[in-house]
């Protein structure tokens, strides 16, 4: 999974929640595992609730090469964060937060492409925040919609990495849990990984933009 | 009729989409189907029709642009096309649309929007995205849409479905199947990645076939055999008035009606070959002196441009007419199928059934 980083072996077609109480830095640390595996020619699809397209793919393409990213939009229509708003290449848009109809077609879209071409044949998908689509839809709702995103993900022996900006043990977001197979819970300096019968801590921090983590506690 | 505006889908659905009438598209989930709805409103738009589109998940200008996206200018039709917006409330914005869902996560506040649209003289109504409105409003929102298909019907309104496919519990499923007139699945091809689409037909409730043909060649035997429920009004062991059967068969459904084989009944022959949209011409393979009456009923629904086929019953009696000999004595032409049955066994009645069926699709 995050082999140079943390050194634990997560199996292919793991779904995998990355959650830290709001400003912990979950998204911050999300972008680098999707870094990490562009590194390693691994393909990505980001799904964005929070930072536009466009910002995601320059702050990529700062650290690497940015052929293997797609990114499907949720804000940039809804805010009219541009003018005119079409789909390219490599970042789709959908209509709101609240469209996961359109997110679920879009991110598809880009499965297609990524598995069209040969070296792309692994995939992360994320989604940065679960907790946006929770503020606009019901958790019935997102449940349906992520049962079938972390199907896929298991279809294609990917990876699902989604962030939550709340404790997952709330029993409003609960549901969620039966669809993930690790937890990785952000604290303060923390990190805490849990699924499939381990329990491990490691120590981290973000450094002028980068990701450092230390060993095991 | 209304044109769906999906290629090939309307021969399927026996010409397009009766006044009145319902349809839904089952749309899998990650495949790109909420264009269909899309297309039946702008076709029908391009026809001169009043439209209107209930948006649940972004507001009316973005659903605009997604037409501009598909190549459809939506922007001239002005004032035929309504948008109800059912989405401005949820995030607090303002909303220029004509109609404003106050409440989107109460369906009653639905209910009195669609009363009042639904007098719009025959509109079609779109509904972008049933599964969020059942999404926000509950299971509970089913029973109205009971209700909103009941008032379309008393309205000659059409309403168009799009419904994404998430995975709701079966009773959910199977209550919308019952209350839709017609159910087009859009699914996606792939094993692993979906790689393309495909549509097909889960449900139409409209086709009408009719079973015509001389005195007592089998008709309302035929009608029974391929019915799972019939009625006949049979006096004497012949038909004076109207047997109706109805057929479930694989994705179809399709109402059966029998004629009467004397001629003084040739009115009401006139009469449903009016509604049908394909017709059987059951012939009694042992009674070569009862073709020309079945050619001449054959003449005048094949005038009606109806795909018709014939049906040779009988096959079991010793000495039948063979396909060839019958086709040699009627003078029919190879582009007339002549399917052989013994309806009494049901040999043979499905296979002409389907054959029927393709008949009516590739009319279209």
């Amino acid at each position: 999974m995050f082999h140079s980083k943390l050194d634990i072996d997560i199996p292919k077609g793991s779904n995998i929640l990355l959650s830290g109480p709001p400003l912990s830095g979950t998204s911050m640390i999300a972008k680098h595992i999707c870094l990490d595996a562009l590194e390693r020619k691994e393909a990505v699809i980001y799904i964005s609730t929070k930072e536009s397209g466009e910002k995601i793919q320059k702050w990529v393409s700062e650290r690497t090469d940015i052929k293997g990213l797609g990114i499907v939009d949720c804000i940039s229509k809804s805010l009219r964060l541009k003018t005119s708003i079409e789909d390219s290449n490599s970042i789709k848009y959908v209509s709101s937060s609240v469209d996961l109809t359109g997110v679920s077609v879009k991110y598809s879209g880009l499965l297609e492409r990524f598995w069209n071409i040969e070296e792309y044949k692994d995939v992360r998908v994320t989604i940065d925040s679960l907790s946006t689509l929770l503020m606009y839809s019901n958790v019935q709702t997102v449940f349906r919609f992520l049962h079938i995103l972390t199907g896929r993900v298991k279809k294609i022996d990917g990876y699902g990495i989604f962030t939550l900006d709340e404790d997952p043990e709330n029993p409003q977001v609960a549901p969620i849990k039966q669809l993930i197979d690790i937890i990785i819970k952000i604290e303060k300096n923390k990190i805490i990984f849990s699924g499939f019968g381990i329990k491990e801590e490691f120590g981290f921090e973000i450094k002028e933009g980068k990701l450092i983590v230390g060993g095991k506690k | 009729m209304i044109p769906s505006g999906i290629p090939r889908l309307d021969s399927f659905l026996g010409g397009g989409i009766p006044k009145g009438k319902t349809v839904m598209y089952l749309i899998q989930p990650e495949v790109e189907g909420e264009i269909f709805g899309m297309q039946t409103l702008y076709k029908n738009l391009e026809e001169g029709r009043k439209g209107v589109f209930i948006t649940t998940k972004s507001d009316p200008q973005i659903i605009k642009e997604n037409f501009e996206e598909y190549g459809w200018d939506i922007s001239k039709y002005g004032d035929k096309l309504i948008f109800v917006d059912a989405y401005s409330s949820l995030i607090g914005s303002e909303s220029d649309a004509q109609y404003l869902i106050k409440n989107p996560n109460d369906i009653n506040s639905y209910n009195r929007i669609i009363n009042e649209i639904v007098e719009e003289s025959e509109a079609i109504i779109t509904f972008g995205s049933l599964s969020s409105i059942l999404d926000l409003c509950g299971d509970d929102a089913i029973k109205h849409v009971e209700k909103w298909n009941k008032m379309f019907n008393a309205n000659n309104a059409i309403g168009v479905y799009n419904f994404t496919n998430w995975p709701y519990s079966e009773e959910i499923k199977t209550k919308l199947n019952e209350i839709m007139n017609a159910v087009i699945r859009v699914g996606g091809i792939g094993e692993r990645v979906i790689l393309g689409q495909y549509y097909g037909i889960l449900k139409v409730d409209w086709l009408k076939v009719l079973v015509t043909g001389p005195f007592n060649a089998g008709k309302s035997t035929f009608v029974r055999s391929l019915s799972t429920r019939s009625v006949s009004v049979d006096r004497m062991g012949t038909t004076v008035a109207l047997d109706k059967g109805h057929i479930e068969y694989e994705d179809i459904t399709a109402d059966i009606f029998g004629t009467p084989g004397q001629e003084r009944f040739d009115p009401i022959l006139k009469f449903i070959a009016n509604e049908a949209m394909g017709v059987f011409l059951i012939i009694d393979s042992t009674k070569p002196e009862s073709f020309p009456r079945a050619k001449s009923m054959l003449e005048k629904t094949r005038a009606k441009g109806l795909p018709s086929i014939v049906v040779a019953n009988k096959q079991d009696i010793q000495h039948a007419l063979s396909i060839e000999e019958i086709r040699e004595k009627m003078k029919l032409p190879e582009s007339i199928e002549i399917v052989p049955t013994d309806a009494v066994k049901k040999k043979g009645v499905f296979e002409a059934f389907e054959i029927l069926i393709k008949k009516i699709e590739r009319s279209g």
